[in-house]
This record gives structure tokens, C-alpha cells and sequence, in this order.
């Protein structure tokens, strides 16, 4: 049966168990997608996905389809998921170092820029507007109700992205011009 | 039609288009057990790193942690007469 994600949500709002099961083989890339191209950290990705599932069912009646799609409901579950945690890490990790998980950071062994060492060195706000922007397809306006953002800022930012981006893999262009 | 920013970027994009993700396979539900483990299984800073740096101070600890012990035992002696 072909229904969009907006209806195996009513579905699913309507009673309809399977409908879940649906809308999660529809998102979990997605998700897993953004979380890890954001925190490059598998583990926390994967959790955070679950809860947003978790989440989702605990207040499946709160999404309504004429205040925007299922897609946006659930990065914005995500997000903030995503975003109180690592919160909560950076506490713990001031607090208690030793029992904080730390993500080394492993980029290719190549001591070249990489296009995941460029994206993890933008600033967390910058970087997910350009995750949301290039990589989910995202208009402007969602993402702005994703990251809870006027969409003054999620242009500006997005723009601010672009050129760091470009200014980091400019570098690495000409280091593989010079070699 | 509204501009997209990086259309003008071909070399940022066809950088950005490398940056693929590996979904591994995980259920919906969450299991506890292995959220424990992972968390165990995580790599943690060292609270001794700075020490490690110096072998003046790493002996310093590993002399610190004999004494310590050594007068927790005498602590737990006075403690049994």
C-alpha cells in the first residue's frame, strides 16, 4: 500500500500500529544520517533515533499535518533530543571528565582536509542548517521551525556555512594542487 | 524559483556529495542492556593524561596511589584492634 508519510501518521493516529513501523523504515536513514553526519558518533545516533521514535509515540497526537510534514516533526524531535544530550555530556564532561564519553576525533589518515573534518569544524548552529539544507533537501522554512530560528538567521547562517565550507576545501584544493 | 546557494559551488558539492553515511541495522525499540555497554565500551579522557607527560610526575602518581593504599590498609588495621 502506497501512502505518503503524512498518512501512515493519521493512520498511525487513528490506531493503526503497523503505520509506525512505516513511517520508521521511512525516516531512520534520514535521521541517522543527520544525527551522525552532526556528532560522527555512531552509538549516540543510533540512540537518539530510538528516542525519537519513543518520543514520537508518547505524543503522536500532537502532529498535525496543516502545521507542517511528518519529516519536519521528527528532525525537530531529533534535534532537540540530539541537542539535550550532547548538553547534558558537555555538563558531565566539565563535571566528571573520566566518565564522559569522549569521541576521539578520526578523520582519514591522510593529513589532508576532508569534507567531514570541514563540515565538524563549523560552528553546531552552522552545521546543522547546512545538513538539513544540503544533504535532507529541507526548504528554508522548515528548517527555521526544525531549529526553532527566525528564517532571517537560517539564511544568514546558511550563507556563513557555505563560506567557511568553501574556504576549508579551497585550502585542501590547493594542497592537492601543490603535491 | 528560489536560488539554491550551492548551485554555484560545483567543487563544494561534488565534495560534499562524497560525504556518504554507512546505515548499520538497529531496531526501533531501544534496548537498555546495550546502551550500557556501549556507554562502558566508550573511550573516556584520561583524568591522569597530564601526568603521563612527565615521567617525574607518573612516578609521582604511581607513588601516590602505594601510599594511599598502604594507609588504607593501616586505617583498616587501627580500625580492627
Amino acid at each position: 500500500m502506497n501512502r505518503t508519510a503524512e498518512q501512515w501518521m493519521t493512520a498511525y493516529q487513528d490506531g493503526e500500529e503497523e503505520a509506525l513501523e512505516h513511517i520508521y523504515t521511512l525516516y531512520r536513514e534520514p535521521l541517522y544520517s543527520f544525527l551522525y553526519r552532526y556528532t560522527r558518533d555512531e552509538n549516540f545516533s543510533v540512540d537518539v533515533v530510538q528516542d525519537t521514535f519513543v518520543k514520537l509515540q508518547i505524543h503522536k497526537l500532537q502532529y498535525s499535518a496543516e502545521r507542517g510534514t511528518v519529516k519536519t516533526y521528527l528532525f525537530q524531535i531529533a534535534y532537540r533530543i540530539m541537542i539535550n544530550k550532547l548538553n547534558r555530556r558537555k555538563k558531565w564532561r566539565s563535571l566528571l571528565p573520566f566518565l564522559a564519553p569522549y569521541q576521539p576525533e578520526t578523520f582519514s589518515a591522510e593529513d589532508k582536509m576532508t569534507i567531514q573534518e570541514a563540515v565538524a569544524k563549523l560552528p553546531e548552529l552552522h552545521r546543522a542548517v547546512v545538513l538539513l539544507y544540503y544533504y535532507h533537501d529541507l526548504p528554508q522554512t522548515e528548517i527555521s521551525t526544525i531549529l526553532d530560528i527566525p528564517l532571517g538567521t537560517v539564511k544568514s547562517r546558511l550563507h556563513k556555512a557555505i563560506q567557511k565550507l568553501k574556504e576549508e576545501v579551497e585550502v585542501s584544493m590547493d594542497e592537492e594542487k601543490s603535491l | 524559483m528560489k536560488k539554491n546557494p550551492f548551485d554555484q559551488n560545483e567543487y563544494l558539492r561534488s565534495r560534499l556529495d562524497r560525504y556518504e553515511v554507512d546505515v548499520p541495522e538497529f531496531g526501533m525499540k531501544r534496548n537498555r542492556t546495550d546502551r550500557w555497554v556501549h556507554y562502558l565500551a566508550s573511550p573516556t579522557k584520561n583524568p591522569f593524561d597530564p601526568l603521563v607527560n612527565t615521567m617525574r610526575m607518573w612516578t609521582l602518581a604511581k607513588v601516590i596511589a602505594v601510599v594511599l593504599s598502604a594507609g588504607g590498609a593501616c586505617l583498616q588495621a587501627l580500625l580492627m584492634l
